[in-house]
């Protein structure tokens, strides 16, 4: 029984653990996610860069569009952790956030990748704006590229950094905002020859996303549990 | 003729039927390991104090109403619905509620008190915690969640707890171990408690903690034998290069300057790692590997504040050590300890 047991687990934890094969499909169908594990921490090398999402937001003054400056969020949330050796997990807040939505961003074709960089919203005519409806913005994209699950994975992602950035850019403003944007910052160490140089070895690079249009406000209670992360580690 | 007689008795203890027996016997005649898995009960607990607590002011912006932004990827994740309600997106206070809870059973399972109870339901808020958000699971929390799951069907509490406090102190009045209520019989395996199905079930958990231990080594090393860092040597100076795991920016700063450290250090994790299924094999250098990875675990727990995935794997890899070697290792403390005392009096 037990080496029955161990042979059982040895093959679901090997088939999650292992490169993909045909196999990890049926073992999940079963065992994920309460199985699912993957052991590449720092493997096979350890990630090269430090991304970060900075946020900009606008609201209406006079019916006038009034564009906010840019805001580290990253950086607010790494701010709350710095010379704590117990540190809260906020850290790995915006930061994975960011990785996962550019790690779809380049799963995209070159002429998707150009598109989503540009706004989400349009104009109805009648002096007013709106966000894109979903359906025509999943065939917009789909129609430059191949992958239509990669278009919708990617979406997914911007809808969610959409809600994120409206409720961060509502709370740290304090205005009611009407449409957000975001870029992804990312700056690299040093190669290791070079690691005593204060000279960085290469430019940062800056990707901007284009504007969107939250569907809904975030709720109240979502901003004063912004507005408080951001009073004590942004000292606003 | 001696010779002849001592390869035949080498030869037979390997005959498959003696070594079958001798396996059953192990797997049977007794818990082994009590005292590595109360330390694992221990660790595990640490590590989860260590997030929570420090987490305390911001569970609402990463757990709660604030990480309601979230749900498009969390609720694909395939976890089951009624687990996704425990810790709740809509009232801070039934999310207040279950932290504290979950804070409640920490302590508990910290301090050993009714351990075969709290360690299903721990697991339960801890998994239901850690699925509100796709974006602060780390590989700390994944075997936290697989080894409490196997842990469920082994004894944790034996030494370092009140569970053994409390058993001692009936034993030493005469009194038989407390029954157990009806109703729990009809519901608990309660050959789980004592006896040879119990002991086979905790043996059973402890083989497969140091499978899973020997995965997470083997799986990483192969990978990180595929890249180029471990093997240059470099590996640990673009770890502490990570903004991310800046908790300590200044040690960081100092760690960078070592540069026989950075390679000496990247070096000796990869070759532990790889060499890790071959090492534990024999007590010497088991011993040598247990030690060089917590003090592995304990720089990445200090430098990079991985605290929780740290302790776990410490907890895990101290699953090697026998019962009768910490004996040992306690008796020969004490007796240093008793000497040096007894050489100040006389001083």
């Amino acid at each position: 029984m037990t080496l029955a047991l161990l042979v059982g687990y040895a093959f679901v934890s090997v088939a999650f653990a292992a490169p993909p094969s045909p196999v990890r499909a049926p073992v999940a169908a079963v065992f994920a996610p309460f199985f699912s594990q993957q052991w590449n921490v720092f493997a096979p090398d350890v990630l090269k860069s430090n991304r970060r999402l900075q946020v900009q937001v606008q609201w209406r003054e006079h019916g006038e569009l009034v564009a906010s400056d840019w805001v580290d969020v990253t950086d607010i949330e790494f701010g709350a952790v710095r010379g704590i050796p117990f540190p809260s997990r906020i850290s790995k807040n915006s930061v994975n956030a960011t990785e996962a939505y550019v790690d779809r961003y380049r799963a995209l074709d070159d002429e998707q990748r150009k598109r989503v960089r540009d706004t989400f919203i349009a104009a109805t005519g009648e002096g007013t704006f709106r966000p894109i409806p979903d359906a025509e913005l999943i065939d917009q994209i789909d129609d430059l590229g191949d992958s239509r699950s990669a278009v919708v994975r990617f979406l997914r992602y911007d809808y969610m950094l959409t809600r994120f950035a409206a409720a961060f850019g509502t709370a740290y403003f304090g205005h009611e905002v009407e449409r957000v944007r975001w870029r992804v910052h990312v700056d690299y160490p040093n190669d290791f020859d070079l690691r005593f140089d204060p000279e960085p070895q290469r430019e940062p690079s800056v990707t901007t996303f284009g504007w969107r249009q939250p569907a809904r406000a975030p709720s109240a209670e979502v901003v004063a549990i912004y507005t408080d992360v951001i009073e004590r580690y942004a000292n606003r | 003729m001696s010779v002849q007689t001592g390869t035949q008795g080498r030869w037979g203890r390997l005959a498959p039927g003696r070594v079958w027996d001798r396996f059953v016997t192990w797997m049977s005649a007794a818990p082994r390991g009590t005292i590595s898995f109360s330390l694992l009960r221990i660790l595990f607990a640490m590590g989860m104090l260590i997030l929570l607590v420090p987490s305390w002011p911001d569970r609402h912006y990463l757990w709660g109403a604030g990480s309601w932004w979230v749900d498009p990827e969390a609720s694909r994740r395939g976890w089951w619905e009624p687990l996704m309600l425990v810790f709740s997106k809509t009232s801070a206070f039934w999310f207040d509620m279950a932290y504290g809870v979950l804070l409640l059973l920490v302590v508990l399972f910290l301090i050993g008190y009714r351990t075969r109870w709290v360690t299903p339901l721990l697991l339960v808020f801890w998994v239901a915690l850690s699925i509100n958000s796709t974006l602060l699971v780390n590989a700390g929390d994944t075997v936290m969640r697989i080894v409490l799951f196997f842990a469920i069907f082994a004894d944790l509490s034996a030494h370092f707890s009140v569970d053994a406090w409390r058993r001692r102190r009936r034993a030493a009045r005469g009194l038989a171990p407390r029954p157990r209520p009806r109703w729990v019989s009809r519901w608990l395996p309660h050959w789980l408690e004592g006896g040879w199905l119990g002991n086979w079930a905790h043996n059973t958990v402890l083989i497969l903690c140091c499978y899973q231990l020997l995965l997470i080594y083997s799986v990483s090393s192969l990978l990180k034998l595929s890249g180029q860092d471990w093997l240059g040597g470099t590996a640990i100076y673009y770890a502490l290069s990570i903004d991310e795991f800046h908790v300590l920016p200044m040690l960081s700063a100092a760690v960078i300057w070592a540069t026989p450290a950075i390679l000496f250090g990247s070096w000796l994790t990869l070759a532990t790692q790889l060499l890790f299924p071959v090492l534990v094999l024999w007590r010497p250098t088991r011993y040598i590997t247990i030690l060089v990875l917590t003090g592995m675990h304990l720089g990445i727990a200090v430098l990079l504040g991985l605290w929780p995935f740290s302790l776990a794997m410490i907890g895990l890899d101290l699953l090697l050590v026998r019962d009768a070697s910490w004996r040992k290792a306690a008796t020969w403390v004490m007796a240093r300890v008793t000497a040096q005392g007894s050489s100040r009096r006389t001083s």
